[in-house]
């Protein structure tokens, strides 16, 4: 990415010496920018906070991006050198989509500061726009330069300039602002669910092991880093993450854009001796991040461990230790402790993204993400284990109807 | 201790020195570097840049796992770091620290300084590991011996160390907080291991 501070600015040749009586514009200050944009024209990588990008947003030798809450009128300072006394003269800035600036004012020789207000207000569609404004007067010779643009990121909200997660992804620099835009204003929409959606669509699975297409500094997949934290993964979005960390960018990226509704990570599990395995258990990862399912307990002598498998197993039969590639290519049952998923709730409505599981509705769901629950004896260090009982099974055709009515009615109520 | 022993197989069995970090499997190198960085201190690393490390892998038999092993020194220790896929085995040579030369009232308080100088765990004292008094050739201590390796959410949640052989030793579990049990260690430093796990069709809830 560019830096666009200090780019020479784009529009009418500032270089060309304007006439006698031309009107100069020195400068444009945006007064309704945000104004907490950080880390425009210093290479800070994905870290916060950098400095925070300069003021006035343009003049002849730089233009610096603005922030702006979509759905509001554009207001502007424009700082002036007249040549002679002029006026009354009426002075215009035309823009994209209807942003237009008019107003009646006299000149005195020398410096004046002109505020505006945008007659339209930015359109509700979050966007990176060029405010391109073609300037002109009436009533004088000239306005020089005849045109200026200066790049505004349209967000939903302000975004957010006083981290609140442990790794800083949530506030705001220029470079985390335009990755964000980049990956959500294709979507055009403004539902935060439907933005979490589409950002979620991004990492199709959880990745579980660290990748060596990463590099090693970034601390995939977990992304605890110094180096803006979950944000490299924007780098390597093919190699994923793990759910902690997607949903750590997600919030990021929610907060960048202003976007409302809370993003938190859950663990899922279900416990053989509460209600049979057939009530999802759910902690707060943040919170407790060595929650999860262990229970134990022994049988005629077995010390019994009881775990969430991901592929059908049968009672009885021995396995080797989980994800065990076979000479077939297939990988043996997977034995877990829980379910990881990001849970998103905006307007009374919450919806669960678990890993390749698609968009849940109800946390009973999630545990259909695992073929069933089960008692195992684990055989030694590398041997694998044995199935001693199958408590119960949340998927095919024996999985139990209850449940799966139960789960029926609790999203027809919600729907 | 199955890993132990299965570490000293592996040493009789014989290591095959590496010249390189490439000569290791992409994936064991970047599982091996992720959880160096997790477990050790700044500075102790095996992978530390400044760090002359001799490395040698262990390829799996009947009776071993992969292993992988670093030779080197750090904090004034000299270190043998042999892993597995599941676990790291720190053996301290006694010429650098020997233990049980110590008075038996100081060796609780030698281990916390070893420990506190190799580990991130935020608990390395004496009295997180349980230390006993009585600390001798054979003495095993944990600071969770109640958490199943197995089972447990973190891998800070229990560190175990020792006396074998007259050395002091640490034994580092590289747990999955996400799964039970282990995978599978003969499988390390084969090439293009990847875990998926198996995942019921797509399906779409509704909005």
């Amino acid at each position: 990415m560019g830096e666009p501070s200090g780019e020479a600015p784009r529009g009418g040749d500032t270089s060309a010496r304007a006439p006698e009586n031309a009107i100069s514009i020195e400068s444009i200050q945006f007064e309704s920018d945000h104004g907490l944009l950080r880390g425009c024209g210093e290479d800070i990588g994905w870290r916060w906070p950098g400095r925070r990008c300069p003021e006035p947003q343009w003049s002849p030798s730089s233009v610096v991006p603005i922030s702006h809450t979509m759905g509001e009128k554009i207001r502007l300072r424009l700082a002036l050198d007249a040549k002679a006394a002029a006026g009354p003269i009426l002075l215009r800035g035309e823009g994209p989509d209807g942003i237009s600036f008019t107003e009646s004012i006299s000149l005195l020789p020398g410096a004046t500061s002109i505020p505006l207000t945008s007659e339209g207000a930015l359109g509700r569609r979050m966007r990176k726009l060029s405010l391109d404004l073609r300037w002109s007067v009436e009533g004088a010779s000239s306005i020089v330069p005849a045109s200026t643009a200066v790049p505004v990121f349209v967000t939903m909200g302000p975004p957010r300039d006083r981290p609140r997660a442990p790794y800083e992804e949530d506030a705001v620099t220029l470079r985390r602002l335009e990755k964000a835009m980049e990956w959500v204003e294709p979507a055009s929409t403004i539902d935060p669910h439907s933005i979490v959606a589409g950002l979620m669509r991004r990492f199709p699975y959880y990745a579980l092991l660290p990748s060596p297409r990463v590099p090693p500094e970034y601390d995939h997949p977990r992304y605890f880093n110094n180096l803006g934290g979950a944000w490299p993964m924007v780098e390597h979005a093919e190699e994923s993450g793990e759910c902690q960390a997607i949903v750590r960018l997600v919030r990021g990226m929610l907060a960048q854009l202003g976007v409302p509704g809370e993003a938190r990570m859950l663990v899922v599990w279900a416990d053989p001796e509460y209600g049979g395995g057939a009530h999802p258990i759910v902690a707060d990862w943040e919170k407790d991040p060595s929650a999860g399912l262990s229970r134990r307990r022994k049988v005629r002598g077995k010390e019994l461990v009881a775990a969430l498998v991901d592929s059908p197993v049968e009672e009885g039969k021995v396995y080797p230790p989980s994800h065990t590639r076979a000479a077939d290519g297939r990988a043996s049952p997977g034995l877990n402790r829980y379910e990881a998923c990001l849970e998103f709730s905006h307007g009374g409505l919450t919806r669960y993204y678990c890993g390749g599981a698609g968009v849940l509705s109800s946390r009973r769901d999630i545990l259909r993400v695992f073929w069933g629950l089960v008692w195992v004896e684990l055989l030694g260090d590398d041997e694998g284990f044995r199935v001693e009982k199958i408590v119960r099974r949340y998927r095919g055709s024996r999985a139990n109807l209850g449940s799966r009515l139960r789960s029926f009615l609790e999203r027809w109520g919600e729907a | 201790m199955k890993w132990i022993d299965a570490v000293e197989k592996a040493r009789a069995e014989g290591f095959d020195e590496i010249a390189n970090d490439d000569d290791l499997p992409a994936g064991a190198r970047a599982d091996s570097l992720y959880w160096s960085r997790a477990f050790f201190t700044q500075g102790v690393s095996p992978y530390e840049p400044s760090q002359r490390v001799r490395r040698a892998v262990h390829r799996a038999t009947a009776s071993t796992p992969d292993l992988v092993r670093h030779e080197y020194e750090a904090s004034a220790l000299r270190l043998t770091v042999t892993e597995g896929r599941s676990f790291t085995l720190i053996v301290i040579a006694r010429e650098s620290l020997d233990i049980l030369a110590l008075p038996e009232a100081e060796r609780p308080n030698a281990v916390a300084r070893a420990a506190a100088a190799l580990f991130h765990a935020d608990c390395v004292d004496g009295r997180c590991f349980q230390v006993p008094e009585d600390l001798a050739e054979g003495v095993f201590f944990s600071t969770n011996p109640g958490a199943d390796p197995r089972l447990l959410g973190a891998w800070k949640d229990r560190i175990d160390g020792g006396i074998r052989g007259g050395e002091l030793f640490f034994l580092l579990y590289k747990r999955l907080s996400w799964m039970t049990g282990w995978l599978n260690g003969s499988e390390w430093l084969g090439p293009g291991q990847a875990v998926m796990p198996s995942r019921p069709s797509r399906r779409r809830g509704r909005r």
